[in-house]
């Protein structure tokens, strides 16, 4: 008989006894780096949060585009000029923490605007490149064996350029949309005309299969030199944060497609998913509800991951001044207009410029460690 | 085998049409017109924007343009919006800038990447593995025009030579040697910094590669015919290890080629990132759609030349 003196506690059960999830947790656990990183980031998330509620609004707490001209390049800690500056511009903390800039904005309020910016910009364009990925992985993955026909080819590069054809005077917001409505609409028709009996001859040849366009489709997106295409579709986009975000987010899409094409490649032939499919289920049915959600696990590595580039992207635009727009603040924005000071005011640079490399290193250890959780092979015994 | 070249080289033309309508497409991306470059300025009358549309096939519909652009650029009659000099012309001037900064990066990538990774996965979770792991997560996470900074700094305060540009205003006379030592101090900083990133991501890479085979179980049949370690190590698991390898040349290329932008624009080195910045602040459209159009050749022939060399050393794809 066991009492419960004898019940092993959870951290004793062997590894079979485990849930999944109870297995990656242990394993991050044992993880230092990973801890450590997963420790930084709850960190952040507080400041990013703090920093949202501290700054916005018409009166913030902390403001981070007040400019006092007579307290120009503080060092850190120093004391406001009390004789110079308005009462009501003195910074709340009574000191400026982190110094100010070359208008006299407080560098601390400054920082802490960044930090709600860096959250922003990592979870919007993560967000939009796992949709996308998710999206076109899910369907390479489960479709990726069927053959591409030469009547669905035709309707698919017929239709949309009859389109551009007709329509080629209205603008490009319009246009787009209206492609990808004719492409679907093109596909769509011609693999109806293949079930006609008149083009039954046709079903014996197909040309290629979704597989292939997948595969051509990554390879297009690997090819550009992503900070190029960033740096040009930014620069001739209106001025925007959530411009940044988007673009970010649409050149990210490979590497959580990539994830999910592979991991339904090896669960869509799992009894689980003949089970669904002979209670009737639909093949987006299957996909998006059964096929997805049990492939998101490396997901989550690759979004991780994702933040941390998408932060150093974002930083990378606002150091050549095509990031946040002024007057609002982005770490990189910060150490981009402090690198004039480098020799009078080095804070400037060096404050944001070691905020990011830790926000960023925690990001990619976290990272790591889960990947390390998760890959059965690398797991210490 | 030839088969397989020639479904490779057919793969890679689609994709370097779809590369070629989407380099021309982003331009569009902008609200208005390419011809509305200045619109402010008072001298650019309506005659003006009409003559400069019709010189640049803008009042055309977009597929001719598209047709137009690409039969310009290839046979070199297409001009710069800023100063009407041929497009093919100052590309080719700034790459040959540039291809110093990217051979020597990739150089230093694979140099390094080996000797950092190789060490850690035969000896992982020891202090060595840690502490490469921990450096390249570091390196991966540095802002790279941070580090720069630093560097720039460091070097100049402490070994006092030149950092700047791609060599020292009136060198050209000097001795061969002084000349050559000149230009090569001027190469390192930035070339390294085009590599840290790729030295950082390819070791971990060696390093999961390597532990992979390590644990397989021709390796452990080679040691127990007796062999000595360094022959299992570098001569049996890491030929085995380092077939991956050849398809990560091609995708290195994009981040080194992206990277040159902010490198060559702290360096003050006249490459082909500093063109694209310089034509993207310009609004030089047939630059820049160029230059995006190139740099993606650049890497289509990269990731081309190590799909036929994985062919070459991996006779399995061949069946």
């Amino acid at each position: 008989m066991t009492t419960w003196a004898e019940t092993p506690r959870e951290d004793e059960f062997p590894e079979d006894f485990l849930t999944p999830w109870q297995r990656i947790g242990r394993s991050l656990r044992q993880d230092r780096f990973a801890m450590g990183g997963a420790l930084v980031l709850v960190f952040f998330f507080a400041l990013a949060i703090a920093g949202w509620w501290g700054t916005s609004g018409d009166n913030p707490a902390f403001s981070p585009s007040t400019i006092r001209l007579p307290d120009r390049l503080k060092p850190p800690l120093a004391k406001p000029n009390l004789d110079a500056v308005a009462p009501g511009d003195l910074p709340s903390l009574g000191i400026y923490l982190f110094g100010t800039d070359d208008l006299g904005r407080d560098v601390f309020a400054r920082m802490l605007e960044g930090s709600k910016i860096a959250m922003w910009v990592g979870f919007v364009a993560v967000g939009i490149s796992i949709i996308l990925g998710v999206f076109l992985g899910g369907i390479a993955g489960f479709h990726g064996n069927r053959e591409i026909g030469p009547t669905s080819l035709l309707g698919a590069v017929l239709l949309p350029a009859a389109g551009g054809f007709l329509f080629s005077e209205i603008s490009w917001w319009a246009l787009f949309p209206l492609e990808g409505a004719l492409f679907f609409i093109g596909v769509i028709l011609g693999i109806w005309a293949e079930t006609l009996p008149a083009f039954a001859s046709l079903r014996r040849h197909p040309i290629f299969n979704v597989d292939s366009v997948f595969i051509v489709l990554v390879d297009v997106q690997l090819s550009f030199p992503t900070f190029f295409l960033i740096l040009t579709a930014i620069a001739v986009l209106p001025p925007s944060i959530l411009n940044i975000m988007i673009v970010i987010g649409i050149t990210g899409w490979v590497g959580p497609a990539r994830f999910v094409r592979a991991e339904i490649l090896s669960l869509r032939e799992r009894p689980f998913i003949e089970a669904a499919r002979a209670i009737g289920a639909g093949d987006m049915r299957l996909i998006f509800l059964h096929l997805v959600p049990n492939s998101l696990a490396p997901v989550l590595v690759s979004a991780t991951i994702g933040i941390a580039g998408a932060i150093l992207t974002e930083a990378g635009l606002s150091f050549l001044g095509f990031g946040v727009p002024p007057p609002g603040a982005s770490w990189g924005n910060i150490l981009s207009d402090g690198r004039k000071f480098l020799f009078d005011a080095p804070w400037l640079m060096f404050i944001p410029g070691i905020a990011i490399l830790i926000v960023v290193l925690a990001f990619n250890l976290f990272g790591e460690g889960l990947r390390e959780a998760l890959n059965p092979r690398t797991r210490p015994e | 085998m030839a088969a397989y070249i020639v479904r490779t080289a057919f793969f890679k033309i689609i994709t370097l049409v779809i590369i070629s309508i989407i380099s021309f497409l982003i331009i569009h991306l902008a609200p208005g017109q390419p011809s509305q470059i200045d619109p402010l300025n008072p001298r650019f009358r309506k005659e003006d924007i009409a003559r400069y549309r019709a010189a640049f096939d803008l009042d055309k519909p977009l597929w001719k343009q598209y047709y137009l652009f690409y039969k310009k650029l290839g046979s070199g009659e297409l001009k710069s919006f800023k100063d009407n000099q041929p497009v093919l012309g100052k590309i080719w001037r700034r790459f040959l800038n540039s291809l110093p900064l990217f051979i020597v990066g990739t150089i230093l990538t694979w140099c390094l990447a080996f000797p950092m990774g190789i060490p850690a996965a035969l000896n992982p979770g020891r202090l060595y593995d840690r502490s490469t792991t921990f450096l390249s997560y570091f390196f991966i996470s540095f802002p790279g025009f941070f580090l720069a900074y630093l560097l720039i700094l460091g070097v100049a305060r402490f070994l006092e030579v030149p950092v700047l540009g791609m060599r020292t205003f009136g060198q050209e006379t000097a001795p061969l040697l002084y000349w050559l030592n000149d230009r090569i101090w001027h190469l390192v900083l930035p070339s390294l910094l085009g590599a840290i990133g790729g030295i950082a991501f390819l070791s971990r890479y060696v390093r999961v590669q390597m532990i992979e085979v390590l644990d397989s179980d021709f390796v452990r049949t080679a040691h127990s015919k007796g062999l000595d370690e360094n022959t299992v190590n570098y001569v049996h698991a890491l030929r085995n290890a380092a077939l991956p390898f050849v398809t990560m040349f091609g995708l290195l290329l994009p981040a080194l080629i992206g990277g040159s932008v902010i490198i060559e624009n702290i360096f003050a080195w006249p490459g082909m990132g500093r063109m694209a910045f310089e034509a993207i602040l310009a609004r030089d459209y047939p630059i820049v759609i160029s230059l995006n159009f190139f740099a993606a050749i650049l890497v289509l022939i990269g990731t081309f030349i190590s799909d036929i060399l994985l062919v070459l050393v991996d006779p399995r794809i061949r069946l």
